[in-house]
């Protein structure tokens, strides 16, 4: 056996496929390989800086000078010259030497490898897993973690060897929706928004791209053997749309209580009128007129008191309940609420469901309401129009993985003004029939389900309220979410109407 | 303009039929003659058949809304020199934020003779009515 070994040293040090020398204090090369000299030339009584730099002293920043003075190992990148006045990369590796035949004169080992495309990419590739800035992972079939970068490690703790779920998501089998399964199945790269649970069990949001690392030859022809995650944490951007979406919701509560102000100086108004009117006619002794100003005055006591109750249900609100519901469902309930009202006022309401609108987590009863408010709207607007073909449409549909709603009608429409002043504030064109208040809830509850409302209406053509809610915004179902109270409700509950 | 007995006429535009009915009582009793209309669109015609000296109007109202109004009375010669005292439930910053009186100026338009936040001081408004009167010398009103 130590024959073979001996045979082995003596044959390696020639034809081993890198360039080895050793080299005296004074960094002369004392000995070197057969390929060292087939690339460096003749070395025999020469300086490693004559032969691998041209020079004729020393380098300025000497490998072999630190590991004489300090003993250590050191690797660098170099670039040397060939005989011939070439010059190409190389990995250099210089350590001290030591052995007994050398009279206890330090010597070092110097050996070097061509440093080629294919070493340098594996290298980047190292640093790139290693240091990127995501959760980078190789899950084999049985979705156990055969490898795990830095960031990975230090977000979710050890990982090597354990599954993803248990890391990722603290969880003790596969999640419902498993991007690397639907690789591992179909070999097709995926991505999708999870959240996770840190080391220090901090909730996490990541969007994580699956893809196949490698694949098998296997008796069903080829199946993808590991597959790669790699995850950018979006935990950040994640609180940021939270935030927003509560500061939303708090300034339509503000902007309802600012308003009040406004809605109530025109009953205000009302009041100082009939009491002016009562005033003058008691003067003039006029019962015309002390009736008059009578009426004025029940006409706004019974604005003031409706103005109350619906700022009661505005403020307190009810504490929202969603549970999954069939967006259609509700529209017919309206459709069916208003088609009376609808036909005596000779008005056309049409219901327009889009096929294929999935059920959604919905607050069913405050879509209801804020789908009455439109639809009212629309009606009240054909009543003051000159049209006489009215029509109002309530549809549903589905667009950009966002659910829809939209009220359309030919109605009286809004011009600019109006409609600026529409979400604003409190504000009402309606004069007696109108409380202000309407829209501002439909605001709100559109607001609550993270939605958008807006509007586009013609002075004379109608009008167009369209409802958009992203589906990625909408509550957890069976989860109450937060009504501006700070408070939260959860469990299932039935929420439809 | 003043008609009868060189009594100042006022026309009130505004959506709440009440605060039309209190303005018209208030204003009766103090002297003027009145007319009240409750919708812009009735108001056009109602300032050429009444021939108001003075217009007091509400800017935000359904459909055309009172800025429209305000426009057209100003573009017709035959009425660009009526002064118009806006009575309003926001205020005037409010309002010209998001009524855009703003875009007058760049229409050459002349802005409101004057502004009144509701509710409306009664004394205020007489106050407000007599400066307009006798700086547009439009007579008297018949007390």
């Amino acid at each position: 056996m130590s024959d073979t070994r001996q045979l082995l040293h003596d044959h390696l040090f020639d034809q081993a496929p890198i360039m080895i020398a050793v080299l005296d204090k004074d960094f002369g090369v004392v000995e070197a390989n057969a390929r060292f000299q087939n690339l460096f030339g003749q070395w025999r009584g020469r300086h490693c800086y004559e032969i691998l730099k041209g020079r004729g002293s020393p380098c300025d920043r000497c490998l072999a000078a630190w590991t004489f003075a300090d003993g250590q190992v050191r690797v660098c990148d170099d670039r040397l010259q060939l005989s011939g006045d070439v010059t190409s990369h190389f990995v250099v590796r210089v350590a001290p030497l030591t052995s007994e035949e050398a009279d206890g004169e330090p010597h070092l080992i110097w050996i070097a490898s061509n440093a080629n495309e294919a070493g340098s990419l594996l290298r980047e590739n190292e640093v790139l897993f290693e240091r990127a800035p995501s959760y980078i992972t190789v899950l084999d079939r049985d979705l156990r973690i055969i490898r795990a970068n830095k960031r990975m490690r230090e977000t979710f703790g050890r990982a090597w060897g354990r599954r993803c779920y248990e890391v990722y998501k603290r969880r003790d089998r596969p999640c419902r929706v498993c991007p690397a399964l639907k690789v591992f199945e179909t070999g097709e790269d995926q991505t999708s928004t999870q959240v996770g649970v840190s080391a220090t069990g901090e909730e996490t949001h990541y969007i994580v791209k699956a893809s196949a690392l490698s694949r098998d030859e296997g008796p069903d022809g080829s199946e993808v053997k590991y597959v790669i995650e790699m995850a950018t944490d979006v935990t950040h951007l994640h609180m940021l749309e939270k935030e927003k979406l509560e500061a939303e919701r708090l300034a339509a509560v503000g902007q309802a209580v600012a308003g009040l102000a406004h809605g109530i100086k025109n009953i205000l108004m009302g009041l100082e009128g009939g009491v002016y009117v009562m005033e003058s006619g008691l003067k003039q002794n006029q019962t015309a007129k002390i009736e008059r100003g009578m009426q004025m005055l029940d006409r706004n006591v019974q604005k003031i008191s409706d103005l109350a109750k619906n700022l009661l249900s505005f403020s307190k609100g009810r504490v929202p309940e969603v549970a999954m519901t069939d967006p259609a469902d509700v529209c017919r309930e309206i459709h069916e609420l208003y088609s009376d009202l609808a036909r005596q006022a000779g008005i056309d309401l049409s219901l327009d469901l889009q096929r294929g609108v999935r059920p959604a987590p919905l607050d069913a009863a405050a879509i209801h309401t804020c789908l009455a408010n439109l639809v009212s709207n629309a009606i009240d607007a054909c009543q003051m129009s000159e049209n006489k073909n009215c029509r109002v449409v309530l549809r549903c549909f589905e667009k950009n993985e966002s659910l829809g709603f939209e009220v359309i009608d030919n109605g009286c429409g809004m011009d600019y003004e109006v409609k600026k002043k529409l979400f604003t504030t409190f504000f009402t064109t309606k004069g007696a029939g109108g409380t202000g208040l309407g829209l501002l809830m439909t605001r709100k509850i559109v607001q609550e389900h993270g939605g958008r409302i807006s509007v586009e209406s013609k002075p004379g053509q109608g009008t167009n309220f369209r409802i958009l809610l992203p589906r990625e915004r909408l509550p957890e179902p069976g989860s109450g979410t937060d009504n501006g109270t700070g408070g939260r409700e959860a469990g299932p509950k039935n929420a439809k109407k | 303009m003043s008609g009868s007995n060189g009594v100042p006429k006022i026309l009130i535009v505004d959506d709440e039929p009440d605060i039309v009915e209190y303005l018209c009582a208030v204003l009766e009793d103090n002297g003027y003659r009145t007319a009240g209309v409750t919708e812009a669109k009735e108001a056009l015609e109602a300032v050429s058949r009444e021939q108001p000296d003075l217009i007091l109007m509400d800017i935000l109202m359904p459909g055309e809304s009172g800025l429209h109004l305000y426009r057209e009375i100003r573009r017709n010669p035959e009425t660009a020199d009526i002064p118009v005292l806006i009575i309003s439930g926001y205020t005037k910053a409010e309002d010209f934020a998001a009524v855009d009186l703003g875009m007058l100026e760049e229409e050459k338009l002349p802005l409101p003779d004057g502004y009144l936040e509701k509710p409306i001081s009664i004394p205020k408004l007489i106050r407000s009515l007599n400066e307009l009167f006798e700086s547009h010398d439009v007579g008297e009103p018949h007390v």
